[in-house]
């Protein structure tokens, strides 16, 4: 398994960069020769063969975000609208290159690395993660076996793999969402009665590892914060079941936890930091002399500097964009029928609900493109693709496929286009971000 | 099949052409097309008749289908708006060009009114005269962030030649773009990933 994995993700890999190389070096947003001139002082350097015909070519969209705090003297954000993107992954890369932090071309290559490194743990442990969720008997551990092969493979197929041959922050929030969500997934019990319950040998796992992780993938994006519906949702059954004990000591703690850090993250902080003297934002205190806003940060940020907002993006000239999302949004709402409708699953609950408020959100509020690079840090999607693959275990049956197996094929033959243009695309600096 | 694959390039080809034109972040531009009649000047005329015409940063086209300039705007002002001025030169009657504002978003700033005027001949524009009819990009740059930042940015300003409605620096890209789109359908790639996942 291990090794077939590795070999699929070193060959995606390799054929992605491959495309970034061949993509032309005149890229169409000619400012990553102004950013170079200014974050590296030699113009040999920057010429050099290997930095104009492959690395330069990295350095596009948020990736220039990303360099620029990685590389600065402090490692603080210089700018209002810079807080938007993850300090969390720069401080690791900036962690991690600490003696040489102020070349760009050595902290570039030492973030591509890790990024790497990351989007395949995260694979592997999606791989654990959907043995854990679907082996509930010996006699599914084949199926459970088959369907997590998949899973991990269509992980590393995501649709989002164009940007993930960069810097950007989300192979962090995979990592830590699915090491999470395993952590919550072995912490709990649903015995054949159906009482769900969390057994207090698994305190340390449940309130401590799942809500760091949780936490930090947060932190890192904040569209990761929906996993605290994980903890809703435990709150919710616990408390039905009368195990008020546990509700407090395993999810309630946990959620509160998580949420304290996020009030510190998106309020105190930025309020200690810009407040009073920004106006805007600041002025919309809650209460007087208490640092809560009803507009954090992040909100503030998206809406001010990218027209972040409700119904905001419903423009005709957004239309494209929309239609690049529609692949994704119809698998996600798909995924979230199959797994409450056809095959009901309590323990994928949650997970259904977050997919649901994730479509919804993004689809309302946000840049609708977004949601093929963000989506990944739920497996729901993963898994009904994989579910579906596996049940299709005659390749004859795929040639006239029906229903939902009509929807898989698709959905994979458009990966099949879109990840290889999104690669060039991103390279060459164009649209879609 | 080979229709139906033709009319996917094409597809492919239109939609990628219809994603330009909605280009956010750090690029802003506009096509200009000169008129047929514009009485446009020989590099040799301009340089024997005026001598301080270069006042005025230029971008000339001469044999070169694209060409580019990198100007330093100040942003220190933050009550009037800045305005640069570009003059574009040896460009070509009834040919429509394509201008093009690139800045890093390392610095935030804001382009706006991103236009050309035509100053005609004689006439004197910011402290210059010239005996031909001249045409001029501008634009007007303004910080958009918190706080404020007081500097020297660095925008650099392409003027393109365009061919068939499209810029000709896209042409490298589309072309890669349409082998790459041929390629996974020679080699039947969707096909091949869904075998692969099927067995896998």
């Amino acid at each position: 398994m291990l090794a077939g994995l590795t070999l699929y993700f070193v060959l995606f890999r390799s054929i992605q960069y491959l495309l970034v190389f061949l993509t032309p070096v005149r890229q169409f947003d000619t400012s990553t020769a102004p950013l170079l001139n200014e974050l590296c002082s030699s113009p040999t350097e920057i010429n050099s063969y290997w930095n104009k015909y492959f690395w330069n070519k990295l350095l596009a969209w948020d990736a220039v975000f990303f360099i620029k705090n990685m590389t600065s003297r402090n490692g603080k954000p210089q700018f209002e609208h810079e807080y938007a993107f993850s300090q969390l992954w720069s401080s690791l890369v900036r962690w991690v290159t600490k003696s040489n932090s102020e070349n760009i071309y050595h902290v570039l290559k030492v973030a591509v690395a890790m990024e790497n490194v990351l989007f395949y743990l995260s694979g592997i442990v999606l791989y654990f993660l959907t043995k854990k969720t679907f082996s509930h008997s010996k006699k599914q551990s084949q199926f459970s076996e088959s369907i997590a092969r998949k899973t991990s493979l269509l992980f590393f197929l995501t649709s989002a793999a164009g940007f993930l041959t960069s810097i950007y922050s989300e192979p962090l929030s995979f990592f830590l969402a699915f090491i999470g969500i395993l952590s919550r997934e072995s912490s709990i019990s649903i015995p054949v009665s159906g009482q769900f319950d969390c057994p207090w040998r698994y305190w340390f796992s449940y309130s401590f590892i799942s809500m760091i992780c949780f936490t930090l993938a947060s932190l890192n994006r904040s569209n990761c914060i929906l996993l605290g519906i994980y903890f809703v949702f435990d709150l919710i059954e616990l408390t039905k079941n009368r195990r008020l004990v546990k509700a407090i000591c395993f999810p309630l703690l946990s959620g509160l936890l998580m949420l304290s850090a996020l009030i510190y993250q998106q309020y105190y902080l930025p309020y200690r930091t810009f407040c009073p003297q920004r106006g805007e934002w600041c002025k919309s205190q809650l209460f007087p002399n208490l640092f809560i806003t009803t507009t954090s940060l992040y909100s503030y940020i998206q809406g001010h500097y990218w027209e972040v907002g409700f119904l905001k993006y419903w423009t005709l000239n957004n239309l494209p964009n929309f239609l690049l999302a529609v692949p994704n949004i119809i698998i996600l709402v798909y995924s979230s029928m199959y797994f409450s409708k056809i095959y009901p699953s309590y323990n994928l609950k949650p997970l259904v609900w977050i997919t649901r408020v994730l479509v919804v959100t993004v689809c309302i509020f946000a840049h609708v493109q977004i949601l093929n690079r963000i989506a990944s840090f739920i497996p729901l999607h993963l898994w009904y693709l994989a579910d579906r693959l596996v049940k299709t275990s005659d390749p004859k049956q795929m040639e006239n496929p029906k229903g939902d197996d009509k929807i898989v094929k698709f959905y994979i033959y458009w990966l099949a286009f879109w990840i290889p243009l999104q690669t060039v695309l991103f390279a060459a600096f164009l649209p879609p971000a | 099949m080979k229709v139906a694959q033709n009319q996917f390039v094409q597809w492919i080809i239109a939609f990628i052409v219809l994603c330009f034109g909605f280009v956010q972040a750090n690029t802003e531009s506009i096509l200009y097309k000169v008129p047929h009649n514009f009485p446009l000047s020989k590099l040799r005329d301009r340089v024997a008749s005026t001598n301080d015409v270069n006042f005025i940063p230029f971008i000339s086209l001469l044999g070169e289908a694209m060409e580019q300039t990198t100007i330093k705007v100040n942003t220190t002002n933050l009550q009037l708006r800045n305005t640069t001025y570009i003059e574009l030169t040896d460009l070509q009657a009834d040919e429509t060009y394509q201008i093009k504002v690139c800045w890093s978003a390392i610095h935030p700033i804001s382009i706006s009114n991103l236009q050309t005027v035509v100053i005609p001949r004689f006439t004197e524009f910011r402290g210059t005269t010239s005996d031909y009819a001249r045409i001029v990009v501008m634009f007007q740059t303004l910080p958009d962030s918190y706080p404020s930042e007081h500097t020297m940015v660095p925008i650099q300003v392409s003027l393109i030649t365009t061919r068939l409605s499209i810029p000709v620096d896209i042409y490298p890209i589309l072309v890669v773009m349409v082998l790459l789109v041929t390629g996974l359908l020679v080699t039947r790639a969707p096909r091949v990933l869904n075998d692969v996942l099927l067995k896998f």
